[in-house]
């Protein structure tokens, strides 16, 4: 089992980068669980459309609402993804 | 603005060297009627350069430890990404009067004022040591990213090293607040400065709370409103591993409270009776308590059920309602109507659902007693606990966490006194957790109302009279202040009922406004329509039509600004949604201190209602973050839109039907809308953003989905059987 602990070492896994570049937390209790589904989500699809998005992560409920942010970071997040690996 | 010498309690170097400013303000220097005194604000600046800004109000989501933050380090000139912030505890002998409440939507607009002087103080006297050293006059210098510059020779000092000087310097009179054009941080989009703690796991709640020696409480309470244990068997429970006790907690109910005079939201609260596991972890308190037997009698609520409720409201007579408020002779605009339109609006009880469940760590040794707790009101737990347990005030330590979610539920008192009793119990620190079904079963919930509204159209289909009489059970309810989006009515009134709730009922984001612009702005929609007229042409009508007979010149004066404001928000929530090109728009609009205005764009997709687009126009004053701005009304929307659609706490037998998410749906990430926020742009003062955006929701869609099909919906949530 991965936690949120262990995705990175340094916050420098994308999805951190993505979820801070795009500023999505609110009051955050619910994101360790957003940001590792997302990740499981980008493990086994590095382009994930919207309905693969929402379809991955509409079991983790958000009560502040920070909906529209997780699906611009998680598409972020694939470009970083993609990036990197095109360049290595 | 020059501050008074006057206003100063202290200056003092604080134990290590550094600058540290207790500063007290005049009421009057707060631009608002919330403030009771915001007494100490401390300005902390270490000698390594660290600058520490005391963050008086609770982070629960709004964002608020990063506006405040960017108001203290703009107006200091310090550097935001290096400061510290510390959240500030309740405590008496700090007298923090203002510090413990945060709800309303006021943080921004009750703190904007006091942290930029207080800053600003700090900076002159930053300044003024290193001008001092450098022998320059002041003047020629600037503060800038923690350190002071002299701009003449460029040479640079820190706040750090000037600290020790600048706290010997007597305290400016004629500081000045910087100029809108000068601001470093304020305005702009910033990102939270706290994402990087929540998305390492680094970030503590409440919950994360641990202090030595600490048990573990799970309650069983009463499922009936204010019931009692008739008896109980707890052999089975303290057979149970790793149980150390078990403890009953008595039925408490406060008539009234008591606190402070000037805060007219106190009012009163219940402790449910329970019967309380005490045990070396969470899953054995958890666990142990389904093997507690208890025959409960559930008193007077024991019989309550939704539906009777509901439909005894029917048999209550026209003679039980209390005028609330009344202009002109309705009843003779009646007599004189071409036209009455009439409809009844039902709004249920609702739950908060938090996404962290109430949880408070207590420890009382003797008379004295420091909790920790994730508290939108620090200062009402405090005195509250003081209260019920008689140690003194100022032995009340109250410890503010962050929240996983507020939204009104950590306003009340319980979940903390039910730590601080076993506590006191015990000698021994506590941790009471509650969960989820606990959470929605012995919630303070939305309250339930029911609104008939009536009015009186002429022969030219304008409005001559409205009355509404309203049947809550709202702790809040004083009636609909009229009028609630400044139209123009000459004969009005309003009249209630306050009705016995067999709920607990409590603040829920926007509080009582969530169900009064539901039906008002459900109802003028109808009267616009029944009117023939296009109904944001009605509102605007009702907006420009010339208030009749209003007592002074200042009051129509803020009528005319009040109105004007619900005008502009209106007109471009209408104009960024393409209103009057498309038939399946609705508009609403409603004022929580800010005004907001929404269009809804609907569509019914095999008999599901789809909300299409929420288009959203508010005037909050002078922004201090516009992605926080936004950030609120996405969640707002979102927050009201379920309510709308999956809303609805039902009672049988006294008892909550409703239990966790498979029964109290939450909105998931695959029915959200595209939200677009439009903010008027405006010097005004900060006004606030955390509430505004929900009350209008609702309306926006069910009007919308009015103009799409000719439905009309009057009772929340949208049940299924609505849209056939």
């Amino acid at each position: 089992v991965t936690t949120i602990e262990g995705l990175s070492s340094n916050c420098d896994h994308a999805l951190q980068k993505a979820w801070i570049e795009e500023s999505v937390p609110q009051c955050g209790y619910c994101q360790a669980g957003q940001v590792m589904t997302a990740a499981a989500l980008l493990q086994k699809n590095r382009n994930p459309s919207h309905g693969e998005i929402v379809a991955a992560m509409r079991g983790n409920i958000c009560r502040c609402g920070t909906y529209p942010r997780i699906e611009k970071a998680i598409e972020k997040a694939a470009m970083i993804i993609n990036e990197t690996k095109t360049k290595s | 603005m020059s501050i008074n010498r006057r206003n100063f309690l202290k200056i003092c170097a604080s134990t290590t060297g550094g600058l540290l400013l207790n500063v007290t303000l005049p009421e009057t220097a707060v631009a608002t009627g919330w403030t009771k005194g915001f007494d100490h604000l401390m300005v902390k600046i270490e000698a390594d350069n660290t600058v520490i800004f005391m963050l008086t109000k609770q982070e629960m989501g709004q964002g608020i430890s990063t506006g405040l933050s960017m108001v203290f380090a703009d107006e200091l000139g310090a550097d935001l990404e290096r400061m510290k912030v510390i959240q500030a505890d309740f405590d008496q002998k700090y007298e923090h009067t203002l510090m413990g409440i945060t709800g309303g939507s006021s943080s921004i607009r009750t703190c904007w004022q006091p942290v930029r002087l207080a800053a600003a103080i700090a900076r002159e006297m930053l300044i003024r040591a290193a001008a001092e050293s450098w022998r320059v006059s002041s003047a020629e210098c600037y503060a800038e990213k923690s350190s002071v510059v002299h701009r003449p020779s460029s040479r640079s000092k820190t706040f750090g090293e000037l600290a020790a000087r600048a706290s010997e310097l007597p305290v400016p009179d004629d500081a000045k607040l910087k100029d809108p054009t000068e601001f470093m941080y304020i305005g702009k989009p910033l990102r939270n400065l706290r994402t990087k703690i929540m998305v390492t796991g680094d970030y503590k709640y409440g919950i994360d709370v641990s202090v030595p020696g600490m048990l573990f409480a799970s309650i069983e309470r009463s499922p009936v409103h204010q019931g009692t244990i008739k008896s109980f068997d707890d052999s089975e429970a303290r057979k149970f591993a790793g149980v150390v006790d078990v403890i009953k907690i008595e039925k408490l109910v406060k008539p009234v409270s008591v606190g402070v005079p000037a805060w007219d939201f106190y009012y009163d609260y219940t402790v449910e009776e329970g019967l309380a596991v005490i045990a070396t972890s969470t899953w054995a308190a958890i666990r142990a308590r389904k093997k507690l037997r208890i025959v409960w009698d559930g008193g007077k609520n024991a019989g309550a059920d939704s539906n009777t409720f509901t439909n005894n409201l029917k048999n209550v007579s026209e003679s039980a309602l209390s005028v609330n408020e009344a202009k002109g002779n309705v009843a003779q605009a009646f007599e004189r109507a071409s036209k009455v339109v009439e409809a009844s609006y039902e709004i249920p009880y609702m739950a908060h659902c938090l996404m962290e469940p109430l949880n408070t760590v207590a420890s009382v040794k003797g008379d004295y007693c420091e909790m920790w707790s994730g508290t939108q009101f620090a200062k009402r737990f405090a005195e509250e606990v003081s209260a019920v347990t008689g140690i003194p005030f100022q032995n009340v330590i109250c410890h503010v966490l962050p929240a996983g979610g507020a939204f009104g539920r950590r306003w009340e008192p319980d979940f903390p006194i039910e730590a601080v009793l076993l506590s006191k119990e015990l000698q021994k620190p506590v941790k009471v957790m509650w969960t989820r079904e606990d959470d929605i079963q012995h919630d303070c919930y939305h309250a339930f109302q029911q609104d008939n509204h009536r009015v009186a159209l002429d022969d030219k289909n304008m409005i001559t009279a409205w009355n509404v009489d309203q049947y809550s059970c709202s702790k809040f309810l004083k009636g609909a202040p009229w009028n609630p989006y400044s139209y123009s009515i000459q004969n009005y009134r309003t009249r209630k009922i306050d009705l016995p709730s067999p709920v607990q009922t409590g603040p829920w984001r926007s509080v009582d406004d969530h169900k009064d612009v539901f039906t008002f702005e459900s109802f003028i929609d109808e009267v616009a329509y029944s009117a023939k007229v296009e109904p944001l042409k009605f509102r605007l009508d009702l907006l420009t039509r010339p208030v009749v007979d209003h007592p002074d010149g200042e009051s129509q004066k803020s009528v005319d600004a009040d109105r004007l404001l619900t005008k502009q928000v209106l007109e471009l929530a209408a104009e960024k949604s393409g209103w009057g090109t498309k038939s399946n728009l609705g508009i609403a609009v409603g004022r929580f201190n800010s005004h907001c205005a929404q269009v809804a764009e609907v569509d019914l997709d095999k008999g599901k209602l789809v909300v299409k687009k929420v288009t959203v126009a508010i005037h909050c004053g002078f922004v201090v973050n516009p992605l926080m701005v936004e950030a609120q009304l996405q969640g707002a929307v979102l927050y009201a839109l379920q309510a709308l659609k999956y809303g609805g706490i039902n009672v049988r037998d006294g008892r909550v039907q409703q239990s966790n998410f498979h029964d109290y749906k939450m909105i998931r990430i695959d029915e959200v809308p595209q939200i677009n926020v439009h903010i008027v742009p405006s010097a005004d003062p900060p006004k606030g953003v955390g509430e505004p955006g929900v009350p209008p929701l609702a309306p926006a869609i069910l009007n919308a989905l009015h103009a799409a099909t000719g439905k009309r919906i009057r009772k929340m949530p949208i049940s299924k059987e609505d849209l056939v």
